[in-house]
């Protein structure tokens, strides 16, 4: 009799522990379907002057919000819910912001043999004949929305008037070649010029291949050694700014770019931390159960067997 | 009461602006972003100068030999001048100074050519007899030590041709170029003193040279180029 009351009892509670794992899992499950209902306010900017609009929190961009702008272009969207746009310019080694130092030129050059032929004296990066480098820089759409985007060059010598046979170009992923092409580079004034403009998709990419070289022979040794000669009285720089700016599409559902490859684990990580955290709870409350009935039974079996004796 | 009633109303109208400004501005605000990267580099130091001080060797007093130093060179400004200087005994001369200065940026070659012609008429007897002593540097080339004027002359032209080397970037050529390393200077005994040079021989060439020119030209053509 005692037996079939312990095994009701175990199968009461291994019951309530099913039970119990279902109405957690029923409840996270509402709760995401929930979320669907209230109000979505991570496009939202704050009228305090937070600009966190952005999901990209490691974008240290300058990200500005203009009223005044687009109200006609985002009039059209209706009551759709509102966006959440990102935009983040980058390289493999920097994110950009705002005058981001970027590795375009360095400190020393190394020929075909793998030999040091050209090495700064100092934290300068340098330029010379025979001297060459690629730089890559990455635009990603962040957010949710498409994006109109800009990219323009500056490119120029100091002290003004100084010319400095540095040729470039500047390549698009998809073979679009917005400064000098395939067979040519573009001299400095050229590349100044440079500039394009397109649209990415949401959570899509795009990136630019800037080459530039000084011809070892560019035919007029004599430039170059006055060149090199005068830099040693002051310095002669090339500096390039390459900025880029992005601006909600009119056209949000877009797709041009690269997609992103899907990365990660996309499993519902904090449902199963939740199941597992209620599997926890029910698991130590059905051993407390366990011992107190245990004891319960312990001190039942004393009394009969005191009642027994006596 | 009805200021009371205009209060609320608009109050209550206060409240909802507040409450659809928050809404609104999320949807008619327009999200624009910019970044931008730079970079400069500076063009590399060169600053090499090489330079060349008293390459009239030998002086223009005697009119008996015909010398030239330091003939036609591309980066150095020193020119051959046509001028007959002489060589006697007793007499001597220092090129003096060839410097090579400068810590370019860039890997250079310094290549440095000479022009080495020892006249076939430097004999006594039919044998070569010229008592020079040409000094490169810490080098000294005696005359008297070899066997024909080409064979002296090659051994001077590799000393000088030997000095041509290569560096890494910021090497300083002073080091190696701006001392005595490069220096080049003659000298006649007006006696001789390891029983080669005699008086005999010295009047014989003095007799021969009335009549033909015995002559020693030193050239020399440094060009620090940069590496690719």
């Amino acid at each position: 009799m005692k037996k079939s009351n312990k095994r009701k009892s175990g199968a009461v509670w291994l019951v309530v522990l099913i039970l119990f794992i279902c109405v957690a899992a029923t409840t996270m499950a509402f709760l995401s379907r929930l979320d669907n209902f209230l109000l979505d306010d991570s496009g939202a900017i704050s009228l305090m002057g937070d600009s966190d609009a952005g999901k990209d929190k490691d974008n240290q961009s300058s990200a500005t919000q203009s009223g005044s702008e687009n109200a006609g272009s985002n009039s059209q969207q209706g009551n759709k819910k509102p966006t959440n746009p990102g935009f983040e310019a980058s390289d493999d080694n920097t994110v950009w912001s705002t005058n981001t130092k970027v590795e375009i030129f360095r400190l020393s050059y190394q020929n075909g043999e793998k030999v040091v032929t050209v090495q700064s004296d100092g934290g300068d990066k340098v330029i010379a004949p025979g001297t060459e480098n690629s730089y890559v820089f990455k635009l990603k759409n962040t957010g949710d929305v498409a994006l109109d985007y800009t990219v323009e060059i500056d490119a120029f010598c100091t002290p003004q008037g100084t010319e400095i046979p540095i040729e470039s170009r500047v390549n698009r992923y998809d073979g679009k070649w917005i400064a000098g092409s395939g067979t040519e580079y573009a001299d400095v004034a050229q590349l100044d010029k440079a500039e394009d403009s397109a649209t990415l998709g949401a959570g899509r990419y795009t990136y630019y291949t800037l080459d530039w070289l000084w011809e070892f022979e560019s035919g007029d040794d004599e430039r170059d050694t006055a060149l090199g000669n005068l830099a040693t009285e002051q310095d002669l720089l090339f500096t390039i700014v390459i900025k880029t700016t992005a601006t909600e599409s009119a056209n949000p559902n877009d797709q041009s770019g690269i997609s992103a490859p899907q990365m990660g684990d996309n499993t519902h990580f904090t449902l199963l931390v939740t199941l597992a955290i209620c599997s926890f709870v029910v698991m130590i409350s059905l051993i407390i159960y366990e011992r107190r009935e245990k004891r319960r039974e312990n001190a039942e079996a004393k009394k009969v067997e005191e009642k027994e004796d006596i | 009461m009805k200021k009371n009633t205009m209060m609320r109303i608009a109050s209550v109208l206060l409240v909802v602006v507040l409450l659809t400004t928050s809404v609104i501005s999320g949807t008619f605000a327009k999200y624009v972003t910019s970044d931008d990267g730079s970079d400069w580099a500076r063009v590399a130091k060169f600053g090499v100068k090489v330079a060349a001080k008293g390459f009239d060797m030998f002086k223009a007093d005697y009119d008996t030999t015909n010398t030239t130093l330091f003939s036609g060179s591309s980066s150095v400004s020193a020119a051959a001048d046509d001028r007959d200087d002489v060589l006697a005994p007793g007499t001597s001369g220092s090129f003096a100074d060839i410097a090579i200065t400068g810590t370019p940026e860039v890997a250079v070659d310094v290549d440095i050519d000479a022009t080495v012609a020892v006249s076939d008429k430097w004999t006594v007897d039919g044998l070569f007899y010229c008592p020079v002593t040409i000094t490169v540097g810490a080098d000294k080339f005696y005359g008297l030590d070899y066997g024909s004027a080409a064979s002296f002359a090659d051994a001077i032209k590799a000393n000088i041709e030997g000095k041509s080397a290569q560096y890494a970037p910021n090497t300083k050529l002073d080091d190696t170029y701006a001392n005595t390393n490069l220096d080049i200077a003659w000298a006649w005994a007006f006696e001789g003193t390891d029983g080669k040079q005699t008086d005999v021989k010295d009047t014989a060439l003095g007799d021969k040279a009335v009549t033909e020119d015995l002559t020693i030209e030193i050239g020399v053509d440094i060009s620090v180029t940069q590496i690719d």
